[in-house]
């Protein structure tokens, strides 16, 4: 080929590749992936943390975002830092209260009923929610469906929270004991979702055609998203039970919970203590006692006693 | 500068032009489809590549996105197991996948899927912030180029997981349909050489031809006609140059003919011209030579029979006369055509002019004459004879010579004469362009006969002049 | 006694003059004319004259062709030539051929007499002018060199001389032996002066004395 073509050739494939984008990445830097040494442990962090867990009421995520707050008030006010720890089901945080693994939890009613009377779990504080200390079972079924009483649920898929939550799942076996009925025999099908948030969901979907759930959080579900208001329709709420509490392990040192139930009662006096409050929807914090629980242990007797509290 | 550039470009068109014509097609059809390919190929590489970059990453971002949103619940139940699990089934389930893990808010790395350890600076390489969708970097490690992804899980909250995605895999890809493309294009190139050769060959095979053709009409066959290969323009060439040859051809006839009828003409003037010459001087020497030797005679008897003594001192002035107008004629006869070369032949005539110049010019002349007395034909003597004759006369005119050499051999079947003085010398170039008729002269007597006529000469080197008549088989 | 003159020449007005001429010599007598060869041949025979006057041009049988054949018919007459050609060659064929004497028509007037006169005493006449002429041609060339001359030229200038002898020009002879014509001419009178010869004729008449240049 003569030369004038070379020369032609040339320029024009340096042309063509001058006009290509160059998109193409650069590699930043040298990674032997065989060279592997034993991963550093954790230098002791110094102060130890506060360890609270929470129940799942609402979804894990949910939970955290949620707690943020209240969890960062605490740190600030014991000037300690705060563990944060979170279990699929009730029983393994009873479990972590008994063990003293953990120090604070917040709990659902019938875990602080079961134990109490297995462990001696605690009353510390509980929240108080528009003036009141105490919540009910909503159930709630689809707001397109037919079902309008109990009755009605008969050969349905229900949704339980968790195997030991008292409104998701011991309260609405209640009722069907009531009616002589038990789950097994009522329903088609039951199954847990273990939060009352993903229950709500779970019928609002239609996963499942009914589900009980804790009034509180029913409400701030409505309240964070309107739509579902148009989703679902509560067929039955139940009597005032005693509110959800705080606890405190048993071998939780009397100081630490003293300090702890102070700056909890006092939590609604400060700014950031209001924002945490508000971020959970309480108002504040308040002393209970055990009284307050005498009606849902009732309940929970009679459910035991009929062996629907085994876990499944 | 701009000169440089010039001269430049000229040297390599001068190059480049100088290449034969069927290499110029076929460079620029192998030429054209070469830069295609070339460009096609860099081009499809280009685009080929950017985009399984893309490609790639995007998958890895994706992993790990899958990834860090399976590991939100396991992470906050802080449930390890189920972690590790998700992480070796991340690895399992994408086989582009070179390694997961997934570090606290911290950063410290809580599970990964390396064996007996973790590599170090892996940890450091990369990080995302909580409000980032992703973040990418791409990394040369010892088992090539891997996009390390961060996401972080939960807003960070939870954590960041990060996914290292091989390229290896894309790349042998690549590679592969690389390789393909250009296979193919190297079987298109080799069908289409031989393809382009044989077009190159039926194109400019007319011009070729053309070219040898005009060449042999060059060499003077004017028969040569060119064939029309095709309907185009290359066609029309041939016809026009066919009618060119054919009119050249033509015009070549007229030439010769004009040619033979010009010598035929300049023989007839030159025989005829000698003819008169023989006649005029035959009558001189018979006629006019007799009658004035008969007037002497005659006037010698009245001298001797005659006592009165002014009819004897008259005869005898009336002699004088005559006899000195004998010996005029005689010179006109001898200059005209010397009955020598008639009876006796080239060398006695030859001998003869030579004595009579020596006489009259006072040169010496050596003259050799090797013709072994054998009479030749009457048109060659004549010619040789008169063609020495005019370069003594011019000799004698121009050269002032100091001696002269006249040599004249028959050689083979020709006659050869050299003619030499140590004279002047002369310009023969210069001379011919002035057309000096004597020597054309000379060289048409010559050329007539089928002979030829050197002059070699140069100022102040004297002059030669070679004569070469044939003998046998003339024109 | 007079001497029988036969007058062989085909120009009337020539002879008429001539028998005047002769006539006027009281020992001279004309004893017949002739025209032409032929005629001639006859006369003799016929006349047997002592002395014949041959002119060489004459038609039917020219004079030089008639000599040989008028000496055989008149052994004892003597012939002189009386011609117009001044030429060696002629004089030489004519000697050759038997003639006794040889006079120019030109030089009639002033040798006739004295040439006939000398012929019939026994002499051979030959014109003055052509005696040197004679002379000339008979005369030995110039001695050339020693041959050995030759052997002390180069090798070069043996074949450019060789060359030039056979008539080559000097292109031919640059372009045979691959040199340049300066080259050839300086050989040539290099040569040339070392052999001591003057011209291409000397130097091919050398040449062919000493056998370098084939006769041909």
């Amino acid at each position: 080929m003569d030369l004038r073509k070379f020369i032609l050739a040339a320029l024009a494939i340096l042309l063509g590749s001058a006009c290509a984008p160059r998109a193409i990445t650069e590699p930043a830097a040298y990674v032997d992936l065989s060279n592997v040494q034993p991963l550093p442990t954790l230098a002791n962090q110094g102060i130890a943390p506060l360890r609270v867990a929470i129940a799942a009421v609402t979804s894990l995520q949910g939970t955290v975002e949620g707690y943020a707050p209240l969890l960062e008030y605490l740190s600030q006010e014991l000037g300690r830092p705060v563990e944060r720890i979170q279990r699929r089901t009730y029983s393994e945080i009873n479990e972590l209260l008994r063990s003293g693994e953990v120090d604070l939890a917040f709990v659902c009613t019938s875990s602080y009923l079961i134990g109490r009377e297995q462990f001696g779990l605690e009353l510390l504080v509980a929240p108080q929610v528009n003036n009141k200390v105490s919540y009910q079972a909503n159930v709630i079924v689809r707001a397109d469906s037919n079902y309008y009483t109990m009755e009605d649920l008969r050969g349905r898929v229900f949704a339980f929270t968790d195997p030991t939550s008292f409104t998701g799942r011991v309260y609405p076996t209640y009722l069907l004991l009531q009616m002589g009925e038990t789950p097994q025999t009522f329903f088609r099908a039951t199954f847990f979702v273990y939060s009352h948030d993903d229950a709500i969901h779970t019928v609002a979907n239609g996963l499942a055609d009914a589900a009980s759930v804790d009034s509180l959080v029913l409400d701030f579900a409505l309240a964070r998203e309107p739509d579902l208001a148009g989703k679902i329709r509560v067929i039955h709420v139940s009597d005032e039970f005693g509110m959800p509490p705080v606890v405190v392990s048993p071998g939780t040192r009397p100081q630490l919970k003293a300090a702890l139930r102070d700056v909890l009662l006092r939590m609604h006096l400060s700014l950031q203590g209001q924002v945490a409050l508000k971020t959970l929807g309480y108002d504040r914090f308040v002393l209970v006692s055990d009284e307050a629980y005498h009606s849902a242990r009732a309940v929970m007797a009679l459910v035991n006693a009929a062996g629907e509290l085994e876990s499944p | 500068m701009l000169a440089f550039w010039k001269k430049l470009l000229s040297k390599i068109w001068e190059v480049a032009g100088s290449v034969p014509i069927r290499t110029k097609i076929l460079g620029i059809v192998l030429g054209g489809t070469i830069l295609l390919s070339a460009s096609v190929i860099y081009q499809l590489w280009q685009a080929v590549t950017r985009t399984m970059q893309q490609e790639l990453e995007a998958r890895g971002i994706s992993i790990a996105r899958d990834l860090a949103a399976r590991a939100v619940d396991p992470l906050l139940l802080n449930d390890m197991y189920s972690l590790h699990q998700l992480i070796l089934d991340t690895q399992h389930n994408n086989p582009d996948v070179v390694y997961a893990f997934i570090q606290a808010p911290d950063g410290q790395v809580l599970v990964h899927s390396f064996e007996g350890g973790f590599p170090t600076g892996l940890m450091e390489s990369n990080t995302v912030q909580a409000n980032e969708h992703h973040h990418t970097v791409l990394l040369r490690t010892n088992e090539g180029l891997v996009w390390d992804v961060a996401v972080p899980i939960f807003e960070g909250k939870a954590g960041v997981a990060r996914t290292g995605i091989s390229t290896q895999r894309a790349e042998k890809i690549f590679l592969s349909i690389t390789t393909q493309v250009l296979l193919t294009t190297l079987v298109v190139f080799a069908i289409s050489l031989p393809a382009a050769a044989f077009l190159t060959f039926i194109l400019t095979r007319p011009i070729l031809e053309l070219v040898e053709a005009t060449r042999a009409v060059t060499q003077g066959d004017f028969t040569r006609r060119v064939r029309r290969w095709a309907e185009d323009e290359i066609g029309d060439l041939a016809d026009a140059f066919n009618a060119m040859i054919a009119e050249l051809s033509r015009m070549d006839e007229l030439r010769r003919e004009r040619e033979q009828l010009r010598r035929q003409l300049l023989e007839k003037v030159i025989a005829t011209q000698e003819d008169e010459r023989r006649r005029i001087a035959r009558e001189l020497h018979d006629s006019t030579s007799q009658n004035l030797t008969s007037l002497i005679v005659g006037l010698k008897t009245l001298e001797t029979t005659c006592d009165d003594p002014r009819i004897h001192h008259q005869a005898s002035e009336l002699r004088a006369v005559a006899s000195q107008t004998l010996g005029e004629v005689h010179e006109i006869s001898m200059r005209l055509r010397p009955r020598l070369l008639d009876d006796l032949g080239l060398s006695a005539a030859l001998e003869r002019q030579v004595d009579e110049w020596h006489a009259r010019h006072r040169i010496p002349v050596d003259l050799m004459i090797h013709t072994h007395d054998n009479r030749l034909p009457e048109e060659v003597e004549t010619a040789v004879f008169r063609i020495i004759q005019e370069s003594l006369t011019n000799i004698a005119r121009y050269a002032e010579a100091h001696s002269v050499s006249i040599l004249v051999e028959r050689r083979g079947n020709a006659i050869v004469a050299v003619i030499e003085d140590d004279g002047r010398g002369f310009d023969v170039d210069l001379v011919k362009k002035d057309r000096h008729l004597g020597l054309i002269g000379m060289q048409e007597r010559a050329e007539l006969l089928g002979g030829t006529l050197v002059i070699e000469s140069a100022p102040g080197k004297g002059t030669s002049i070679y004569l070469s008549i044939p003998l046998t088989g003339g024109p | 006694m007079s001497i029988r003159i036969l007058l062989a020449d085909d120009h009337a007005v020539l002879r008429s003059g001539l028998r005047l001429l002769l006539e006027s010599q009281e020992d001279l007598c004309v004893v017949g004319e002739a025209t032409t060869g032929q005629e001639t041949l006859r006369l003799v025979e016929q006349l047997q004259p002592d002395l014949i006057l041959l002119d060489l041009s004459m038609p039917q049988l020219g004079g030089l062709e008639a000599l040989p054949l008028l000496k055989k018919l008149a052994s004892e007459a003597k012939i002189l030539i009386l011609t117009m050609h001044d030429d060696a060659h002629y004089l030489q064929r004519a000697l050759k051929s038997g003639a006794t004497g040889y006079v120019l028509k030109k030089a009639a007037d002033v040798e006739l007499i004295s040439a006939i006169r000398a012929v019939m005493r026994g002499e051979i006449y030959i014109h003055p002018s052509m005696t040197r002429l004679l002379l000339d041609d008979m005369l030995p060339k110039a001695k050339s060199q020693p041959v050995d001359a030759w052997d002390t030229l180069s090798e070069r200038e043996q074949e450019v001389l060789r060359l030039v002898a056979l008539g080559h020009t000097n292109a031919e002879i640059a372009e045979q032996l691959h040199l340049s014509i300066k080259t050839v001419e300086t050989y040539r009178s290099r040569g040339t002066e070392k052999l001591g010869l003057t011209s291409r004729a000397a130097l091919v008449r050398y040449a062919l004395e000493k056998g370098i240049i084939g006769d041909l």
